[in-house]
């Protein structure tokens, strides 16, 4: 009997140093450190305005300055904390209506006209309407947050199940699964991948919305900071918080990828020769 | 037979919602200064637009929009295209185009009206910005994702270097522009209509944001629902119109913003 | 051959409804299968073959008929009536190897170190016991489908029900599989319904070879494999063989020129 050999998966990556010293490591660093150290020298040789563009190490020490403060991570924890709250404040009921309605015909013909016409519409403009009930509360920044991601979960979650492939659930079924066991063991693990496209889009709107708001309305928050430096015109801190935005935006991009790698284990290798991690 | 069902099913839910909401008001359930009922909503909308006022700001919004798209188009498709093409120069920009894309381009407006200064110029840049990145991140990942073997299948039939490009490499890459540009207009639409609400004195965001200071509720839905509609529009229409220009892909889903 | 019976199919018609058309799939089959009786159910494309299968597997409610499955010990013993192996393997790409062959023993319940030692002989059986833990996307289409093979055997049905298994790959890879099925069938000479639309195969394999009409399906012909078993390549060459395959064909064709003139 033919016996097999284990396949070689580790030929495919090379070596962790090797991959360090990459072109796809070294360029894009390089122009990085390039464009800071132009910008740098362009503001010392006065080319550039100091009073709109900051030299980089000024910003630097702002940031160090703000950060030892304290006052700055009250404001990043601020905004992450709202842009968690409203990510799972649509979360939850998205993915619970959208699997629904992916499911079951009726919920389908009843919800899907509601949410298709309700997603396209721009999500700050939900915010004026919110307060004029909520008044100018951390609710309704929450809320307006929520919405869009809540409408773009459901679509996706819909979709997730709409485009299972029905052999898939055959041999469940064929193979005794039925019921709540074959939504759990069956159906949610098939759907995870698409449900996790909708929630990476759900995140970016979420943001979006966060940091508008912010801007618009609120005291604490990366958003309001931001505001508020432009307001006394204290330019290196408006860098400094548009900076953190920035990578709060990154941070939790990458969170969510871990996430869906520790909830979707096979997909990792795959994604790893596709590129995508 | 199955669309005109179909479509026919799509208005059950939203008439019936409209129907509750009127009963609703009618009955006095809702108060009827904070919740307009569509019975009296439908008129109101109606006189504003005949009256001249919404349409203004109509006018105004779609035109930042529109301005700004067609300024970014063709420098973001150009440059997305590029970017795609040679490694080299997409992992040289790799940095800053990530970084500008990880931003809420809303965040970098007041570093813009700081070097711009606040008119309208400024809100035209940071909403063309907005555009530009994302056309051109979609349109570069459109060209990266071209399949490899119909690069292969196109060179050995003839097709070498421009009419690779034009004949192969583009149009494969095309369904992503499209996307690009759907998205595009969405974000830059939300821009458009967040920067309005508070810093403009006309375009739909600032009536629909006097129109809440001013507790005015009809006025407040009133322009609500032309946002919405204007929305819809951009989606649902450009949706139509990809699926019209590229009949050979799957049918697009606005949903799709893969 | 076993006089028991196994499988009863009786008046089975299936038709597919839907708002605007109804097609009808199968009409007026009647079937018996015997106890360790290998039958292939051979026909012209959409003849309805993977539809009586998944009929047979409880998956599709016939529009009139019945399928009964007589079980060999007469009493409720928890085994499944039939397990299904798929074309497109249907392995779930969440789980790994192991997991997957494990699966029924995990939906009836058997406590884990028992199932897991059960999908781990499978798992030997067919070949594969050194991938226990690797993902099926990392596996080849061949070794995929001994995966979903290992599967079908660890549910210990009554009735082992394939649905052109070997279908998705490449020649060389079928042939070796084919021998390989037949080899693990030997020792425990389940009762299998196969479907397929090569002829080679249902003769190589089977023990009856069962000719479905275009659609609707029905019954057409019914020929008896009266080669020995162990079967072997060899065979392949013999004059019964080829006279056998000839005959069938003959048969078969204007089933499927009706079939393709329809499309």
């Amino acid at each position: 009997m033919k016996h097999y050999k284990r396949p070689q998966c580790n030929k495919v990556m090379p070596s962790r140093t090797r991959r360090l010293f990459s072109r796809e490591l070294t360029i894009p660093v390089a122009t990085s450190l390039v464009a800071v150290a132009a910008w740098e020298f362009l503001v010392h040789a006065g080319f550039l305005r100091a009073a709109f563009f900051p030299p980089p190490t000024n910003i630097v020490s702002t940031f160090i300055g703000l950060a030892v403060g304290g006052e700055l991570w009250l404001h990043a924890g601020t905004t992450l904390g709202r842009l968690i709250t409203s990510f799972l404040m649509a979360l939850i009921p998205g993915t619970a209506l959208g699997l629904a309605m992916g499911w079951w015909m009726g919920m389908r013909t009843a919800a899907d006209p509601l949410v298709r016409l309700l997603f396209p519409i721009p999500s700050i403009a939900f915010f004026p309407v919110v307060i004029f009930y909520l008044g100018l509360s951390e609710w309704g920044l929450l809320l307006t947050a929520a919405i869009t991601p809540f409408l773009l979960i459901a679509v996706q979650s819909a979709s997730a199940v709409e485009s299972l492939e029905r052999t898939l659930l055959e041999a469940g079924r064929n193979y005794g699964a039925s019921g709540l066991r074959l939504f759990q063991r069956v159906i949610l693990p098939a759907a995870l991948p698409r449900l996790f496209i909708g929630y990476r889009l759900a995140l970016g709107v979420g943001l979006i919305v966060t940091v508008a708001v912010e801007m618009v309305a609120a005291k604490h928050g990366l958003g309001g900071f931001l505001w508020h430096s432009w307001q006394i015109l204290r330019i290196e801190e408006m860098y400094v918080s548009l900076m953190l935005i920035g990578f709060l935006g990154i941070l939790v991009t990458y969170g969510l990828e871990a996430l869906a790698d520790r909830l979707m284990p096979w997909q990792v290798d795959l994604l790893r020769l596709k590129g995508q991690r | 037979m199955a669309h005109r069902q179909r479509s026919w099913r799509a208005f059950v839910s939203p008439l019936i919602i409209l129907l509750v909401w009127e009963l609703l008001a009618a009955a006095g359930v809702l108060p009827a200064n904070y919740v307009p009922s569509p019975s009296q909503l439908g008129p109101h909308l109606l006189a504003l637009l005949a009256g001249g006022e919404l349409w203004r700001h109509l006018n105004v919004t779609l035109y930042r929009l529109g301005l700004s798209f067609v300024f970014a188009l063709i420098p973001a498709v150009l440059l997305g295209l590029c970017l795609g093409m040679s490694r080299t120069a997409r992992l040289a920009l790799e940095p800053i185009l990530t970084s500008l894309y990880a931003i809420p381009k809303i965040a970098l407006l007041p570093l813009v009206m700081l070097v711009l200064g606040v008119n309208e110029r400024t809100l035209i840049f940071t909403s063309t910005l907005t555009s530009f990145v994302q056309m051109t991140v979609s349109t570069m990942g459109g060209v990266l994702a071209v399949d490899r073997v119909v690069l292969e299948a196109g060179k050995n039939y003839g097709a070498t270097g421009w009419r690779l490009f034009r004949y192969v490499l583009f149009p494969s890459a095309l369904p992503d522009i499209f996307t690009g540009m759907r998205i595009g207009l969405g974000l830059t639409l939300v821009l458009v209509i967040a920067v309005e609400l508070t810093a403009a004195q006309e375009g739909l965001g600032a009536f629909l944001w006097t129109a809440g200071q001013t507790f005015s509720a009809k006025n407040l839905f009133s322009a609500f629902i032309v946002i919405g509609v204007i929305g819809l529009a951009l989606t649902y229409g450009l949706e139509r119109i990809e699926n019209w220009l590229m009949p050979w892909r799957e049918r697009s889903s606005a949903a799709m913003f893969l | 051959m076993p006089a028991v019976t196994k499988i009863e199919i009786r008046d089975v018609q299936h038709v597919y409804q839907s708002d605007f058309s109804s097609v009808p799939a199968l009409a007026n089959v009647n079937l018996t299968v015997g106890d360790g009786e290998f039958v292939a159910l051979l026909g012209p494309s959409g003849c309805g073959k993977s539809s009586l299968l998944r009929i047979v597997a409880e998956l599709l409610r016939p529009t009139a008929g019945s399928v009964q499955i007589y079980s060999s010990t007469n009493k409720e013993n928890g085994r499944p009536k039939t397990a299904l192996v798929f074309q497109e393997y249907a392995l779930f790409p969440w789980r790994t190897v192991l997991e997957n062959v494990v699966f029924s023993l995990e939906m009836r319940g058997v406590a884990r170190a028992e199932r897991l030692a059960q999908a781990r002989d499978v798992l030997v059986r067919v070949g594969l016991e050194s991938f226990g833990a690797a993902y099926p996307h990392q596996l080849s289409g061949g070794m995929r489908q001994r995966v979903g093979i290992a599967r079908a055997l660890a549910a210990q049905p009554e009735v082992l029900l394939m649905d052109e298994p070997f279908g998705a790959l490449d020649a060389q890879t079928r042939t070796v599989l084919q021998e390989e099925l037949l080899r693990v069938w030997e020792s425990e000479r389940k009762t299998v319904l196969y479907v397929t639309h090569s002829i080679d195969e249902a003769v190589y394999m089977s023990d009856r070879v069962v000719l479905l009409t275009a659609r609707p399906g029905r019954i057409k012909a019914e020929y008896s494999v009266e080669l020995p078993r162990p079967r072997n390549m060899e065979m392949r060459g013999w004059n019964s063989y080829t006279k056998m395959s000839l005959d069938i064909w003959a048969c078969l064709r204007e089933e499927v020129e009706t079939a393709m003139s329809r499309e």
